[in-house]
């Protein structure tokens, strides 16, 4: 190995092993180019500010003359932002040294010469894909203004405004649909370029010798032509001879041609995309969440379930992977994708981390098959993540134990238990009904003893739940529940109260027992 | 306490309800409408009877006296079952009908068809689930009480004329301290229920005939009964 490429691997596995590096260089990367990083959008609302206020400039540059510090901020400043954004772009777009890495691990484990110059021709290639991109093509021009003393360099500013196309998602969507439609773009293309050059040739030869004809040069025949194609037709210039005119319909009706045809080009790559773009809005807001239930299927029940977290306000997600009932969870505005939420590849696609942004797991699928299949899929991937599932088949209990499903909700056991209790005690039963129940005013809620609460209350004495117009039903203390607990008891964290009362007085009571410690 | 429970349909939810009653030595007669669930449940070794919807029901009040039971309606098909419900209902006016609907909406058509209780499958299971999700310690508290077989219980009690309890004001009785039990709400001769902890429940006067709700343990409730009676 040659003394540059050894001290060429030094350098990358220096880097590569640099904590303080690779930490800038996620950052940068994350700020720059990762959607789902939650401080990104105010580095783009920072962005779009900059071009907005160059732009605006620029436009008052035109008729009045702009104080030195304007004149400052928009070649200097601005500028010099925007080559540090390229270069940090330029930096984070591939990673030179891991490529050193990588090739000279393969190499050497291959009993091979090192091939440095490859490596780098390679990671050169790499970083000229990124320059001659179209974004870091506007991204260059729009520094141009920087070497101001070049006037026609001033013009460049006008790039910045096309910038603006990097720092908005629905901008850069519109581009992607009309960008689907290239063949059918090109087509239209080729096809007006060749009726403007012909008809404008034709105009040229019919009208360039008449006096009386304002159309004079090559020039003002493909202007005309190319006005009276888009249908504008100004007036400055009107054939006056026979064979003139005839060229005149012909384009006019061609135009109207032109334009049917591009607006059903748009209109169809629109619709066409339309359930890719809502499907990259959903998969955009989910990245964003920060923690949610996976709903997975959308079955009867989880309908239900669904409405009911909506109404409570609780982040969910729900995956189905069938057309129909994905359709309707999305009418009713809930955040649906249409996936398998039993393969693993769905998780990795849609960006969905069940170690940092799943609370639990719901298993509502139609049969108990499904949801076995599903459940193990998230086990492999979450051995710890709370799941819980629907039972459809008593038989299937203990299949669904040794899936690893932690909670099982057995409807037909439910109503029996449910039943029962309802012949002994009638009256009870209908008490506790309203405590679950949704419509009442009255309901039963836990209160979680932390720290905050810790710092000034002690005891369930010191609570004074007695003058809230609520009862304590007990206390869990590590699973075990204490019910009327005596006012000497202490409180440690972790216990949580059961209390039941009317619903704004445990808010209110919850609130002011943190609220009480500030 | 009511010992006869009629059952009608022998699905999987009426397993249920049949196996939680036969384990508390409840008599319980089931009616089927087809000869696959006829064969099922006799096959479970049940008393069942297989019987036509439109039937007018009158051997019911042969066999049982209709005051004393109670009546599953757990059909499989919704309408089928209100049909059932409002049958019942037209021959007997005060019998205890309890009623399993697919859903909400079901379960009101068969409240308005005469269930004193119309249990929603869909509903009550959905709302148990979210529950679970949102509030689990209220959920386990519930399960203890309502259906595990632990300590702590949840009672009702009618009371007499003549109890120790008859005329007094709820807030004037300290009976949750004396015998370490949560009065919860209190429901009058027409079973509005007021909880305790509004000032309507707070300020009630015990009347005979309203019925306490009450949660403690075993010991406390069967002394607390003792000295109401």
């Amino acid at each position: 190995m040659s003394f540059i490429s050894k001290h060429f691997v030094d350098l990358s596995y220096f880097l590569q092993a640099s904590k303080t590096y690779q930490g800038t260089k996620r950052f940068c990367y994350a700020l720059l180019e990762d959607q789902s990083y939650p401080y990104k959008k105010y580095f783009d609302y920072l962005m779009m500010l900059l071009i907005l206020s160059s732009v605006m400039l620029l436009i008052r540059g035109v008729k009045y003359t702009l104080p030195e510090y304007a004149i400052i901020y928009n070649d200097y400043v601005i500028s010099i932002i925007f080559m540090l954004e390229y270069s940090l772009r330029f930096w984070v777009h591939s990673s030179v040294s891991k490529a050193v890495i990588q090739q000279f691990e393969k190499d050497e484990l291959l009993n091979k010469k090192f091939r440095f110059s490859k490596v780098i021709s390679e990671a050169l290639n790499e970083k000229w894909r990124y320059i001659t991109s179209i974004f870091a093509i506007i991204d260059l021009l729009a520094i141009m203004p920087f070497f101001h003393e070049l006037r026609i360099l001033r013009l460049f500013i006008l790039f910045r405004a096309f910038k603006i196309f990097r720092y908005t998602k629905s901008l850069q969507q519109f581009a992607q649909v009309l960008a689907s439609k290239k063949f059918e773009f090109f087509t239209l293309m080729v096809f007006t370029s060749v009726m403007i050059s012909v008809s404008a040739v034709l105009i040229y030869i019919a009208e360039a010798n008449n006096e009386n004809s304002a159309i004079d040069t090559v020039f003002e025949a493909f202007y005309w032509s190319f006005v009276t194609l888009s249908t504008v037709g100004y007036g400055d210039f009107v054939p006056v001879t026979d064979l003139g005119r005839s060229v005149a319909m012909v384009i006019i009706v061609s135009g109207v041609a032109v334009l049917a045809f591009t607006t059903s080009i748009v209109v169809s790559a629109f619709t066409e995309q339309l359930d890719t773009i809502k499907e990259q809005k959903v998969v955009s807001d989910v990245s964003k969440m920060s923690h949610f239930y996976l709903v997975c299927g959308y079955s009867e029940v989880s309908s239900v379930v669904s409405k009911r977290l909506h109404k409570d306000g609780y982040p969910f997600v729900i995956l189905e992977n069938n057309t129909e009932r994905m359709m309707e969870a999305a009418k009713l505005k809930f955040p649906v994708i249409m996936a398998d939420p039993s393969k693993k590849e769905t998780y990795e696609m849609y960006g969905i981390d069940l170690h940092k942004q799943v609370i639990s797991v719901l298993c509502l699928q139609d049969s108990d098959i499904q949801t076995i299949y599903t459940a193990l899929t998230i086990r492999s991937i979450h051995p710890q993540i709370p799941i819980l599932s629907y039972l459809h088949d008593g038989k299937n209990r203990k299949k669904l134990n040794l899936a690893g499903i932690d909670q099982i909700v057995y409807p037909q056991e439910l109503i029996g238990v449910i039943s029962k209790e309802f012949t002994g005690k009638p009256v009870a039963f209908d008490a506790i009904e309203v405590l679950r129940g949704q419509s009442s005013d009255i309901t039963m809620e836990e209160i979680l003893i932390n720290t905050r609460i810790l710092s000034t209350k002690k005891s369930i004495g010191e609570l004074g739940i007695d003058i809230s117009k609520l009862i304590l039903l007990g206390i869990y203390k590590k699973g075990e529940f204490y019910f009327k607990p005596s006012e000497n008891m202490a409180l440690a964290e972790g216990d949580i109260l059961v209390v039941i009362g009317l619903g704004i007085i445990i808010e209110e009571y919850s609130l002011n027992l943190h609220k009480a410690t500030a | 306490m009511k010992k006869d429970v009629l059952v009608f349909g022998y699905n999987e939810y009426a397993k249920e309800i049949v196996s939680n009653f036969v384990m508390d030595a409840f008599h319980v007669h089931v009616y089927v409408i087809d000869e696959l669930s006829f064969q099922a449940a006799k096959n479970d070794a049940l008393e069942v009877e297989l019987v036509e919807l439109d039937d007018d029901w009158l051997n019911i009040s042969r066999k049982f006296n209709t005051k004393e039971v109670i009546c599953f309606c757990a059909l499989d098909d919704d309408a089928q079952n209100v049909f059932l419900t409002i049958s019942l209902r037209a021959e007997y006016e005060s019998i205890e009908i309890i009623s399993l609907a697919t859903s909400k909406d079901s379960a009101d058509k068969l409240r308005l068809a005469g269930a004193n209780k119309a249990i929603a499958k869909l509903e009550t299971t959905a709302n148990v689930i979210v529950e679970s999700l949102e509030k689990p310690a209220v959920v386990k508290f519930m399960n203890d009480v309502l259906y595990a077989d632990k300590d702590l219980k949840l009672a009702e009690y009618i009371i007499q004329k003549g109890s120790v309890l008859d005329t007094a004001y709820l807030h004037e009785v300290r009976l949750d301290k004396d015998f370490n039990i949560i009065i919860l709400a209190i429901a009058d001769k027409d079973f509005e229920t007021e909880f305790t902890f509004t000032t309507e429940g707070y300020k009630h006067r015990i009347d005979s005939g309203d019925v306490l709700v009450v949660m403690g343990k075993e010991k406390d409730l069967q002394a607390f009964e003792k000295a109401i009676s």
